[in-house]
């Protein structure tokens, strides 16, 4: 029985791959839209880089205080 | 490793804006048309099928880094939750319908429109599943499609339906035996 499910669950899975093929063909994803996913891709990468930077900037800050006050002692 | 979690783990490992463009863009030409098909059939309008299906495309994009699944499926159920969530927030007022009608010949016509020429093998396939939801109990044929065609997983399905994961995979299991039992008995 279990063979005959799992033969049943193939041909459905079948289904499903002509079925993406056909949405492919009739709803292809449409310049616009890939233009504003790309821009709020690169938003945020620019959001990512800044924070980065700005971490990286109050590291390097902090390591020159913690050097300058070991000069202290 | 499937085609989609290939480019999830390309992604992770993606070092500049470029190469996440590209591997974005990629996801979304795959995932993108059944997301549209899928805001279609279920928004009251167009319009609203159009605004949550752009919106589902953003938020997939820029989410990828918190997403953490591992299989093609993981990825399409997440995928769906996202759109499923936007319809529900555009349709507050209106009682969330689980069911999904199937009508067969436009079914075909979406196969038709993917593959004008199909071998009688995978021809015979086809006809097979489509009859099998076409016999399955309403609410077996949702369970059906929702898991072995759109790809959720019984997790993603537990949580749509309000029912525990192990409900789900067992009550998967039985539609699928019952559908072929209808099946045999009114081919």
């Amino acid at each position: 029985m279990a063979k005959e499910t799992d033969n049943a669950a193939a041909k459905l899975e079948t289904l499903a791959r002509h079925l993406r093929a056909g949405w492919k063909k009739l709803y292809p994803v449409s310049e616009e839209n890939l233009k504003k996913v790309s821009e709020a891709v690169q938003r945020q990468w620019d959001q990512q880089q800044s924070q980065t930077q700005k971490k990286s900037l109050s590291k390097g800050k902090s390591k020159s205080r913690g050097h300058d006050q070991a000069h202290e002692y | 490793m499937g085609q989609l979690s290939e480019l999830i783990s390309n992604y992770r490992q993606a070092k500049t804006l470029a190469r996440r463009l590209a591997i974005v863009s990629e996801l979304i030409c795959e995932v993108g048309p059944e997301l549209e098909a899928y805001a279609k059939r279920r928004a009251r309008t167009q319009e609203i099928a159009e605004e949550v299906y752009q919106e589902t495309l953003v938020v997939i994009a820029t989410n990828l880094e918190k997403y953490k699944g591992n299989s093609d499926n993981e990825f399409r159920s997440w995928c769906y939750t996202i759109i499923r969530r936007k319809l529900a927030n555009y349709m507050r007022d209106e009682k969330p319908d689980n069911f999904e009608s199937f009508d067969e010949s436009n079914l075909r016509d979406i196969i038709a429109a993917g593959q004008r020429e199909i071998s009688p093998g995978v021809e015979h396939d086809l006809k097979y599943a489509l009859s099998l939801l076409a016999a399955a109990k309403p609410v077996c044929a949702v369970l059906l499609w929702v898991y072995h065609v759109l790809g959720w997983t019984y997790q993603a399905i537990a949580e749509a339906i309000g029912k525990s994961y192990d409900a789900v995979r067992v009550q998967l299991n039985r539609c699928l035996h019952d559908a072929q039992s209808l099946m045999e008995k009114s081919p």
